[in-house]
């Protein structure tokens, strides 16, 4: 496996599957619209080769005016992305994302695999992230993913088998290349050393 | 009709199995992958993840989902 990560950026090139590029045609039009992304959970394992799909891709999303979601909406439609949860643009402004409750947008009349699009809901830790994310160059399309680190103790503090599974995957994948600290002071803070000893050491 | 005996302690045991091979498993897949070029890797997880649901599937769903949108809204 060939990969290549440095301090600012991790390359990787491989053959896309369908979710790859169901992302890569979302974060495009985020890119077009100018809004500032992370990718979090599950598909940053799977984009490094995890065994398993997912039916929904977490994206948080710096919090943005009710003019400039109108505007990623329109375009949102015309590239043939449709919100699951109500057809009302300031439905989902105001009634979802500002109340800290995710909306879902799939490809019209498909509804998996879907984007989970949230702003940030635990606002410290999700600020953090949008400004920390590392850059993925996969094949010729730009990524924004959270870090490794957080990834890895956030996924042991989700607890479940697959999350432990995708907590796994990435830090024998990763190991050697790891910020040894930063991932300490993740796991520290979300009080998972022990599960980090028993699952992953 | 006669239900079967079930051994909690059995099961938990089952479970806990099944999950350390999972985790050996996974090891011996990362491996797999560092030893591989991605062409292969990404070809083998590609043709996993390209599974289509059924389209009666997703007529159903959207259906469903219509329904549901009007009345949230």
């Amino acid at each position: 496996m060939k990969i290549q990560v440095s301090k600012s950026q991790i390359k990787l090139r491989k053959e896309l599957n369908d979710l790859d590029r169901f992302v890569i045609d979302f974060v495009r039009i985020l890119d077009k619209s100018k809004v500032r992304y992370v990718l979090v959970s599950g598909y940053v394992s799977i984009l490094f080769g995890r065994s398993r799909s997912s039916e929904d891709i977490d994206i948080i999303v710096n919090r943005i005016s009710k003019n400039k979601f109108s505007a990623l909406w329109r375009e949102l439609s015309k590239k043939n992305f449709e919100c699951l949860n109500t057809d009302n643009f300031e439905s989902a402004y105001h009634k979802y994302l500002v109340d800290r409750t995710s909306i879902r947008f799939s490809r019209k009349g498909q509804p998996i695999p879907n984007i989970e699009f949230m702003f940030p809901k635990a606002e410290d830790l999700d600020n953090w992230v949008l400004k920390n994310g590392k850059q993925v160059l996969l094949n010729s399309q730009i990524l924004r993913i959270s870090p490794i680190e957080l990834q890895i103790a956030y996924k042991l503090f989700l607890e479940s088998g697959k999350d432990i599974e995708d907590a796994r995957h990435l830090y024998q994948l990763f190991k050697e290349k790891l910020d040894e600290k930063l991932l300490s002071e993740f796991l520290l803070k979300l009080d998972k050393k022990g599960m980090f000893n028993r699952y992953l050491a | 009709m006669r239900l079967p005996e079930i051994n909690l302690q059995e099961l938990e045991k089952i479970k806990r199995e099944n999950f350390r091979e999972r985790l050996e498993f996974q090891d011996r897949y990362v491996r797999w992958m560092k030893m591989t070029n991605n062409a292969t890797w990404s070809s083998a997880q590609k043709a996993m993840i390209n599974k289509k649901p059924a389209n009666s599937t997703r007529r159903v769903y959207h259906n469903h989902s219509a329904t549901k949108r009007r009345s949230r809204n």
